[in-house]
């Protein structure tokens, strides 16, 4: 039975001119330019220099540091935005999270405002609070330098700070996470805070170490809710005052109603659809008081905001229109925060959002079929607003979902040319299975950032602890534990030089001696920052909105989840399986190049007369992941099967897996710049490919390209991956989104876990990037998640225009046009 | 079995219906001056020679037995010396030379087909037989084709009509669910003199198929300026088709595709071919010749 | 901005300091920065507040050895020594002047890109780079702009 009474689901009877509020704000999104906001910085280090107690819990220390922010955080309403709260004092803010890395924006202060790239706006006074105030609290108090000041600067940290081989994301959030609304909408925070207050009376007679730090907790958890409680009160009294001086009587009126909302909610339960959304926002920006702005997720928002969408329709008090108003203005304040990214890091992260990613549609708990009125209100906000944030993901079992939904969601990102992705329910639901999670539990999963998976505010997973870069693991197998870029320095284990070796299963080998290596310097070293993280960044706020900690009495950070699992993906699979299968057939099979040879040519960069033939030779000659090859589907299927073996076998500090993935950020743009020649033909400098994406033009066959991706799907990646795909735009939308939703089926049946698009042509991305003032607000699909073509660095410009465009009509390689060949 | 196939094109979209995988067999009796895929004409493997990628390396020359490679000119094989053994297409690293023709062992081909299944199934699609002429190879058309109805697999031929039309009935026609059936023109010394045959094996092959199988057959009639789109020659068909009680046909507009592939093959078009492919919407005045018979898109 | 006996000799280093800019200077480019940076302490009050209350030890070498510097702030100080240094906070090691320029300062920071393309490697706290790189940064936005 479908949830569905909608006669016309595309609703297209709603657009911009008729929900003139959400034209304004996004007209006014469109002209923003983000501003560092410091009153985090500002209020945490004033709490940790004046009032901290070192002798309390760290969970009580990192309470009262929230609750302090929270009930000194500024109150303000920028604009006709229906919903209160902001998470940052700007209106599109980029906070500073001092625990992280907000210290690298030091050299920057006085330029920060005017660079090129991406400027972010800031004061002088601020600047100067940061350079003499803030800043030199926090020399020696990061969680990088608490790691290497305890773990006496580890070898692991040292290799992390080279930045080629692996990135230790703790060093910059743990975030990522998927929390649960339902008892917050259903209790209010002020029944979580008696239900944590309870608990700790229960803990009171008893006197064991145990109960202390659970009493703790139980503690902790009260008073950071109450800095939610105490910022809503704030966000009421100043929607008051505004009511007061506010010209227009409609104003006034909108600003009494705001001052309502924030009285009942999220203090107490959520009665109707509007509060319930401005309930959860509140929530989102307490969540943002503790934790920093990455991938921080709000889940199945179709699903959880339902039953007061429901309610409110049958009562009369709610219609589509104003509904899809309310979506779209919590669409807007969800992407009202930037991440502060120094000029430094344009290289790696230029153009990345903060990613918090919505769910829809997909199945329930009970396996059935969940999509919903509400699923296609939030697909219609979403296609009409085409902003970066949220990250809008659309579940889809294709056995229990209509084809009618899958023909839509399909609608949608050829209007919107890159939104929302698609994920495939049995493929997913089966990986979390795979991992021990309970089906209904697994049926719950919600995306996190990229393209993680998680059961919603049941699996606390760190999906982004470690980026593991695997062209150098290949680098270091090719070279005897050196890389190119590190000179003559001993990196990795001494193995042997590969000329001398006799079969490819000895150079597979040695390549996973220098991987696993690799591996377990991350992990070690995610390791030691989890437990500076017990220490230090304790979560009792977000732990009140997970199940799992209210009933252990144990903070998220130390396994209070149900499921505590952490994430490690992997950058330039394709090309490192395009390289091992190229060193297997044409050294080993065929025998046309000797290891010396190849190895000559990777040094020299394949060049000379000999040099180009050679890499004519690999580009042309060797198996491809992509195709049906069966050495390159062999060696893509070790690889995969390899790395889930290797992080299976470790537990980490909070008792659960470790969860490999393969989505990439714009990280394959950055470290391929910096990376030599591979024995696949790519040239030093060349873009690695992005996710679990073929290498661009190694892929000629549409079909034979989902199939070999999709064959490596299901319980060995149980953190899923990002599969970028180009299709040629076409002027019947009609008819292609049909042939769009039969190839996302058929690539879902074969096993496929995700997909996303870029529906452009080559032509227009070189144009986009020469006339950059033509597009404005034109979004790509990056690699997990969407970003403005403008704002993305010269090299993952060049990595979108070269990614390889298929026509729909006939499944075959566009060819790419010869401007578009030239590259860094 | 073996059958020797010029090229697998996956995700077909014109093909039949839904997505598709199309099979181009390699051998065709006739030889249309327009011919899309003229290099699938011959029965036999050949080297084709795409210029513009050539880096002039030499390395073709070196391993050829045949001494059949120019290195200076514009055409790299002397295809008077080629025996089509393909050694030069291994060697050359920039796949400027390249084997059109590859022998495929009978469950080798169904298993590329299969892979696509999926696709098939969501679109209602299948497997197309094409060429050249896939009846050419009638022994290796009828069994792949029963190997992939026992698959539950929709298949479609796509034929000029060519074949013995007994053996055609009793092994291949069963495991065929739609037949698309080309017919150029009904003068037959005007199908000797320009395609090579007469016309009068397709034209009976034509209509006994109609007596069983109407519903499963399109008439494919190409429309080739200079050559079949005369007002008499497609005013001759249509009626010819009425008369048979054709349900279906479809125009195929020309298209210069095989110009490029013949230069690649060493061979020229008639350079009485013009260079534009004919839009779609400019067949309007061919259609109304067939008024009464269901026209279907190719 | 600057005042007194300090001004003259202050433009005159922000000269040379500029001239660090152009090629053919790099290589001095840390000796510069250091004997301005030092200057500019003295003579400018707003600057000194960098320092008031900052300890810090740093150590500069080049790659090929024939540079070892160590910068040390305190009481409000700083002090230059030609010479390897105790418990440096941080130590940069960098392959020429150019490069390390690039690295700290212009003509637009890269401190990530030098770290990535091993231009300069870091042993230690990054904090401390952060808020040197901030200080040169300071003394390059007085330095006189080119018309």
């Amino acid at each position: 039975m479908t949830a569905v009474t909608l006669d016309e689901i595309g609703l297209k009877e709603f657009t911009l001119e008729s929900l003139p509020r959400l034209k304004e704000l996004r007209t006014q999104y469109f002209s923003r330019q983000p501003e560092i906001c410091i009153e985090r910085a500002r209020y945490v280090t004033q709490y940790l220099r004046e009032h901290d107690d070192s002798a309390h819990s760290p969970e009580l220390r990192q309470a009262k540091k929230v609750e302090y922010f929270l009930r000194h955080k500024s109150a303000r309403f920028h604009d006709r935005n229906l919903i209160a709260g902001n998470t940052t004092s700007k209106a599109l803010g980029a906070p500073l999270f001092p625990e992280f890395f907000a210290l690298t924006l030091w050299p920057e202060l006085e330029t920060v405002s005017d660079r090129k790239k991406n400027p972010q706006k800031l004061t002088a006074s601020e600047a100067s609070e940061l350079n003499l105030e803030i800043f030199p609290f926090w020399m020696d108090k990061n969680v990088l330098e608490v790691t290497r000041s305890q773990f006496d600067n580890p070898e692991c940290l040292q290799l992390f700070e080279k930045l080629v081989f692996f990135i230790a994301a703790k060093a910059g959030c743990i975030s990522h996470a998927v929390p649960t609304y339902t008892s917050m909408l259903q209790y209010g925070l002020s029944g979580l805070i008696k239900k944590a207050a309870e608990y700790e009376e229960e803990l009171a007679g008893v006197t064991d170490a145990d109960a202390e730090q659970k009493a703790d907790f139980f503690r902790a958890v009260q008073i950071s809710l109450q800095g939610i409680i105490v910022h809503a009160e704030h966000l009421a009294e100043e929607a008051k005052e505004l009511a007061t001086v506010a010209d227009d009587p409609k104003d006034a009126a909108e600003f009494t109603a705001m001052a309502a909302v924030c009285r009942s909610v999220p203090v107490g339960p959520a009665t109707t659809f509007r509060e319930a959304v401005n309930a959860i926002w509140i929530c989102q920006v307490g969540i943002h008081a503790e934790n920093i702005n990455m991938a921080m997720s709000p889940g199945r928002l179709d699903q959880i905001l339902y039953p007061y969408y429901k309610q409110d329709i049958a009562e009369g008090r709610l219609d589509i229109g104003r509904a899809m108003e309310l979506v779209g203005c919590l669409w807007l304040k969800i992407a009202d925060n930037v991440t502060m990214v120094p000029e430094a890091s344009e290289e790696l992260f230029g153009g990345a959002g903060t990613v918090p990613a919505i769910t829809l549609g997909g199945v329930g708990k009970d396996g059935e079929d969940a999509v919903n009125d509400l699923t296609y209100i939030m697909l219609r906000a979403t296609e009409l607003l085409g902003i970066r944030d949220p990250n809008v993901n659309a579940r889809y079992d294709y056995e229990k979902n209509s084809q009618d939904y899958c023909r839509r969601v399909s609608e949608v990102i050829l209007n919107t040319k890159s939104v929302p992705a698609f994920f495939n329910d049995k493929a997913n639901i089966t990986a979390l299975c795979g991992q021990g999670e309970r089906l209904e539990h697994a049926r719950d999963y919600a995306v996190i950032g990229c393209v993680e998976l998680a059961s919603s505010g049941r699996d606390y997973p760190a999906s982004s602890s470690i980026m593991m870069n695997l062209a150098a693991a290949l680098e270091m197998a090719l070279f005897g534990g050196k890389r190119p870029i590190t000179g003559e320095e001993q990196i990795g284990p001494a193995t042997p030089d590969p000329s001398e070796l006799r079969s490819f299963e000895e150079f597979w080998k040695i390549f996973k001696i220098q991987l696993d290596w690799l591996i377990e310097q991350a992990i070690t070293l995610n390791e030691y920052m989890g437990a500076v993280h017990q220490e230090m960044m304790p979560s009792p706020l977000l732990s009140a909105l997970f199940i799992g900690p209210m009933d252990k009495g144990v903070d998220l950070i130390r396994g209070g989840a149900l499921y505590n699992s952490s994430g490690a993906t992997h950058i330039a699979f394709a090309d490192v399986v395009d390289s091992l299968s190229a060193i297997e057939q044409t050294v080993f099979i065929e025998k046309k190049y000797t290891f010396n040879d190849v190895l000559e040519q990777v040094r020299g960069n394949f060049s000379g007369q000999k040099g180009v033939k050679m890499r004519l030779y690999l580009k042309n000659h060797t198996p491809k992941y992509g195709t049906e090859a069966v050495i390159a589907r062999k060696n893509a299927h070790n690889m995969i099967q390899h790395l889930f073996e290797k992080y299976q076998s470790h537990t980490n500090y909070r008792g659960g897996p470790y969860h490999p993935s393969y989505w990439t950020m714009t990280n394959h743009a950055g470290l391929g710049g910096i990376s030599g020649a591979l024995p696949h033909g790519r040239k030093a400098g060349e873009v690695f490919s992005s996710g679990i994406t073929p290498v661009s033009g190694a892929a000629p066959e549409l079909t034979a390209c989902l199939n070999a991706v999709a064959e490596l799907g299901g319980e060995c990646v149980p953190g899923c991956w990002a599969l970028n795909i180009k299709y040629t735009p076409e002027s019947d939308v009609a008819i292609m989104a049909e042939r769009f939703a039969q190839t996302i089926e058929a690539y879902f049946r074969a096993g496929g876990q995700q997909v996303q698009f870029n529906i452009m042509t080559y032509e227009m991305l070189l144009d986009a990037k020469k006339h950059p003032e033509k597009y404005p607000e034109l979004m790509v699909r990056v690699s997990g998640y969407s970003a403005y073509f403008k704002d993305l660095n010269e090299m993952m410009k060049d990595e979108l225009i070269t990614r390889t465009q298929y026509g729909l009509d006939d499944g075959r390689v566009v060819p790419l046009p010869p401007e578009a060949k030239r590259r860094h | 079995m073996r059958g020797l196939i010029g090229n697998i094109s996956r995700y077909a979209l014109h093909d039949g219906p839904g997505i598709r995988t199309t099979v181009f067999l390699k051998g065709c009796p006739l030889h249309c001056p327009w011919c899309h895929n003229p290099e699938l004409i011959s029965h036999e493997p050949e080297v084709a020679f795409y210029a513009e990628r050539c880096i002039s390396c030499g390395d073709c020359q070196a391993v050829c037995p045949e001494d059949a490679i120019l290195m200076h000119g514009e055409k790299r094989i002397d295809h008077t010396r080629c025996t089509g053994c393909g050694l030069c297409t291994k060697s050359c690293p920039a796949i400027a030379l390249v084997m059109i023709g590859r022998e495929y062992e009978l469950e080798e081909l169904v298993e590329v087909l299969l892979r696509d299944r999926h696709f098939f199934e969501v679109s209602g699609g299948g497997v197309t037989l094409s060429g050249g002429e896939p009846t050419q190879q009638l022994e290796f058309t009828a069994s792949l084709l029963e190997r992939l109805h026992n698959e539950g697999i929709h298949t479609t031929i796509e034929s000029n009509g060519i074949f013995p039309r007994e053996t055609f009935a009793s092994t291949c026609l069963d495991h065929l669910d739609l037949i698309l059936f080309d017919l150029k023109c009904i003068d037959s010394a005007w199908h000797q003199e320009v395609v090579g045959r007469g016309n009068e094996r397709i034209l009976e092959n034509l209509s006994c198929l109609l007596k069983t199988r109407a519903r499963d057959v399109i008439v494919r009639i190409p429309v080739i300026p200079g050559h079949t789109a005369t007002p008499e020659n497609i005013g001759q068909i249509a009626d010819h088709l009425r008369k048979l009680n054709v349900c279906r046909y479809s125009l195929l507009p020309y298209h210069p595709f095989g110009c490029s592939k013949a230069a690649a093959l060493g061979k020229i078009q008639k350079n009485s071919l013009p260079e534009q492919a004919m839009e779609q919407d400019k067949l309007g005045q061919w259609q109304e010749f067939f008024h009464g018979i269901e026209r279907v898109l190719p | 901005m600057f005042e007194g006996i300090g001004q003259e000799l202050t433009e005159k280093l922000l000269a040379d300091f500029r001239k660090c800019f152009d090629s053919e200077l790099a290589e001095e480019f840390l000796q510069t920065l250091l004997t301005l940076m030092k200057v500019a302490f003295i003579v400018n009050h707003d600057y000194r507040r960098n320092i008031d209350t900052f300890n810090g030890r740093y150590q500069f070498c080049s790659e090929d050895g024939e540079v070892t510097i160590g910068v040390i702030f305190g009481n409000g100080r700083m002090k230059v020594v030609e010479d390897s240094i105790d418990a440096p906070h941080i130590t940069v090691t960098f392959r020429d002047g150019r490069t390390l320029l690039n690295f700290i300062i212009s003509p637009r920071q890269d401190i990530l890109g030098s770290m990535l393309k091993h231009d300069v490697r870091t042993e230690g706290n990054l904090n401390y780079l952060y808020k040197f790189g901030f200080m040169a940064k300071q003394l390059q936005l007085m330095m006189p702009q080119v018309g």
